[in-house]
């Protein structure tokens, strides 16, 4: 992974995702957040293992993808009846994810 | 003859007399109330007492875990953990004290329950002698009973048997309740704060520390493109261990610190309970509603 903007902010936005699971009161909110972690750490770990070119289509909309995620925990941190939306913003950033993952294999 | 009378008259009122012990007594045991509260305080007890005692080595364990990988990430440096100490605060001394205090609480609800479920006197002597004997084992701080009620808990057990087996069982469990009330609630609150993430300096705190030390180092190896594969390959393993340790925080530490407190106010309710001779629906809400919030506890446990 010698682009670091992408595997920083992904290592990032898990610290936020924790912190946000924590502060969640909702149950069923808190477990779609948790499957979500998951999902994204391993990704982390597939991420890691691969050569990311920065140029591609695919690296920009994951990377955007994850900085609109991130965007989205803090938000919810602050305010977690917000966490509806960070699970929509993760859902879309899992996705872009998991097409750059693809084309890297 | 007039001497006849009397005689016949006499054997019959100590006939009358036996029926009526025969009668009453039975009643005397626990109240079909009594007994429910009791067998649904012990179980949840016992379930906590357990859990309790196993997240303490847990903890002690992934505490040495992280600190392994914060060795290999960071090296050995004046900031990192010491070699000689890998398991923090968290040592087997601490861990096996509070394991005394958690086992205690498991016995206490065993000894309830073998009270309230069982006529076999070996079993119940079995579950007094693991009562008193873990009471003794508890570190000084931990200790909240004299030895005359660790006796009067020894004596009421002692009579447990015979045909009023029912009469003295509740009498013993009105004397274990009683006599071990200050005890359990002590113990209780120590170990309260001791699984209380925000309790400074408590042994789950210690822990969740160590756990956010990790996520701190582990993120900064996996964002430095200096480091090499081999390198972020481990800070990724140490960055999902550390953040797995940070979620136990509120699926298994919170709900076992809610617990335990859980316990301490029922208990309170049970001596009502059974002292009561009186056991009002009221006091079945009371000691309900907390039975209630510590079986959900409970349930998102066994979900862990």
């Amino acid at each position: 992974m010698p682009e670091e903007v992408l595997g920083t902010s992904l290592s990032k936005m898990i610290v936020d995702l924790t912190d946000l699971i924590l502060a969640t009161k909702n149950p069923a909110k808190k477990e779609e957040l948790r499957k979500q972690h998951k999902k994204l750490t391993k990704k982390l770990q597939a991420l890691i293992d691969k050569t990311v070119p920065a140029d591609t289509e695919e690296y920009k909309k994951a990377n955007a993808a994850v900085v609109e995620g991130n965007m989205a925990i803090k938000e919810a941190i602050k305010d977690t009846s917000q966490a509806a939306g960070a699970v929509t913003k993760l859902a879309k950033a899992i996705s872009a994810l998991a097409k750059l993952i693809v084309l890297l294999a | 003859m007039k001497e006849n009378v009397k005689k016949k008259h006499a054997v019959l009122q100590v006939m009358v007399g036996l029926l009526l012990m025969a009668a009453v007594l039975p009643g005397c045991g626990l109240t079909m109330a009594q007994k429910k509260a009791v067998t649904d305080f012990t179980s949840a007890t016992t379930v906590v007492g357990k859990t309790a005692s196993a997240e303490l080595a847990n903890m002690r364990e992934e505490v040495i875990s992280m600190n392994v990988y914060r060795v290999q990430l960071i090296g050995v440096t004046n900031d990192g953990p010491s070699l000689k100490k890998m398991d923090e605060q968290c040592t087997v001394e601490a861990t096996a004290e509070r394991q005394c205090a958690t086992e205690a609480l498991k016995s206490y609800g065993e000894l309830l329950q073998a009270l309230v479920e069982t006529d076999q006197t070996e079993n119940i002597k079995k579950s007094s002698d693991a009562l008193v004997d873990s009471f003794k084992e508890l570190p000084e701080k931990y200790q909240n009973i004299s030895q005359e009620k660790l006796d009067a808990i020894g004596k009421a057990l002692q009579a447990v048997g015979g045909i009023w087996v029912e009469w003295k069982k509740a009498e013993a469990v009105k004397t274990i309740v009683n006599n071990t009330s200050a005890q359990i609630a002590h113990l209780c609150d120590l170990l309260k704060d001791d699984f209380d993430p925000f309790v400074k300096s408590k042994f789950a705190a210690q822990y969740l520390n160590t756990a956010e030390i990790l996520t701190r180092e582990a993120d900064e190896v996996i964002s430095n493109p200096k480091k090499s594969f081999e390198e972020r390959t481990l800070a990724i393993a140490a960055f999902q261990k550390a953040q797995e340790n940070r979620l136990r925080r509120d699926k298994i530490v919170v709900p076992i610190s809610a617990s335990i407190g859980k316990i301490k106010d029922a208990n309170n309710e049970l001596v009502k309970a059974v002292n009561s001779t009186e056991f009002t629906e009221k006091d079945i809400v009371a000691l309900q509603k907390n039975l209630k919030i510590l079986n959900d506890a409970i349930k998102v446990l066994a979900k862990k």
